[in-house]
């Protein structure tokens, strides 16, 4: 009698512990837009609630789902939020308030800038934007334009070549023309 | 994957040598890499760009054709829709599927039956008409808008220089 009355008491304990430690987890699997959606209020006590209960491992999917919101953020840098909140809520909370991130040691916002797409493609070359054409394809600006060559060439490539000639020297004229027909009004 | 690409880099390649469309030149730089080419495109008439020739850079990705390919002008050209380094900023080349921003309708964007001969008449109609709502360089974008007469000869010097005259 005794020992089953132990027995109960002591399964209704570890049953109640092993619950306790599998709905715990449950907040910070909230999607993003759940997030967004709720008042903000009831967001900010579930992200201390969670806070305050048992630190998750950063998880690919933690970082993903930040991502989403926060494009501009680096993988180091919401990683490194990630493992201080321990919570997708916090992290995303801190991004809003304060419009980025603290960046990791060994990355500066000049590296980060890199994954934004305008950024990159918005650095001026090293080398000068202009060309000679003619220079570049060995093309002699004085041969004629000879409808035959295009047609003798065999093979794709020496075609090609053949055809860029042929549309750079006729720009070439063409252009000519149109400095004379300047000069001459 | 990569042979699937290669073959269809071939073909178009073929097609493009038997039957040009008129202001494109387009083929790989070399037999080895067929993931490589260089395009020359001119300048549609009756638009500063009228009598250029704009060499660019096609890269393609080895999911050809179910990643759209890269193209830069080099050198690069001034256009609100060309990056400053070169890179063109189009509908036709950005990944299929839905815009994030819902701003251009999915049929619009990479899909595998484009083409290459399908991008390069694109950025023709580009050249021709530029779309400064979704500019990639701001500075062109500014100048095509405040100053067209600067804009325009800015473009016609870049031509003439590259035309040796």
């Amino acid at each position: 009698m005794e020992t089953s009355t132990t027995v109960f008491i002591a399964t209704l304990a570890l049953g109640f512990i092993v619950l306790r430690w599998l709905i715990a987890p449950i907040p910070p699997h909230l999607p993003a837009e759940v997030h967004g959606s709720s008042g903000s209020s009831s967001t900010s006590s579930s992200a201390r609630r969670t806070n305050a209960g048992n630190r998750r491992p950063v998880t690919q999917s933690m970082i993903e789902v930040v991502q989403t919101v926060a494009p501009q953020l680096t993988v180091g840098q919401i990683r490194m939020d990630l493992e201080r909140t321990g919570s997708v809520e916090l992290t995303l909370e801190r991004f809003m308030e304060n419009g980025s991130l603290p960046f990791p040691a060994g990355e500066d916002p000049s590296t980060a800038g890199v994954n934004s797409d305008t950024d990159s493609h918005n650095r001026k070359p090293g080398k000068p934007s202009e060309i000679n054409l003619l220079e570049r394809y060995a093309i002699d600006p004085e041969d004629e334009i000879d409808e035959d060559d295009v047609a003798a060439a065999k093979d794709g490539y020496s075609l090609m070549a053949q055809r860029k000639k042929y549309m750079i020297l006729n720009a070439r004229k063409r252009m000519q023309q149109q400095q004379l027909l300047a000069e001459s009004i | 994957m990569v042979l699937t690409a290669q073959r269809r880099l071939f073909k178009e390649f073929q097609q493009l040598s038997r039957d040009p469309p008129p202001g494109i030149v387009a083929g790989p730089i070399s037999d080895d890499d067929l993931f490589k080419w260089e395009c020359l495109v001119e300048g549609p008439s009756d638009t500063p760009y009228e009598n250029g020739v704009f060499p660019a850079i096609l890269s393609f990705p080895t999911d050809y054709p179910l990643g759209p390919p890269v193209l830069k002008f080099d050198p690069p050209l001034l256009h609100p829709n060309i990056y400053a380094d070169g890179t063109v900023c189009i509908s036709i080349l950005h990944p299929p599927g839905e815009d994030p921003n819902q701003y251009e309708r999915p049929e619009e964007r990479w899909s595998p039956v484009q083409s290459v001969e399908k991008i390069l008449l694109s950025v023709i109609s580009m050249l021709a008409e530029p779309n400064p709502e979704s500019g990639a360089n701001i500075d062109a974008c500014k100048l095509w808008r405040d100053d067209r007469i600067e804009y325009n000869k800015q473009i016609r010097d870049h031509v003439t220089k590259s035309l040796g005259l």
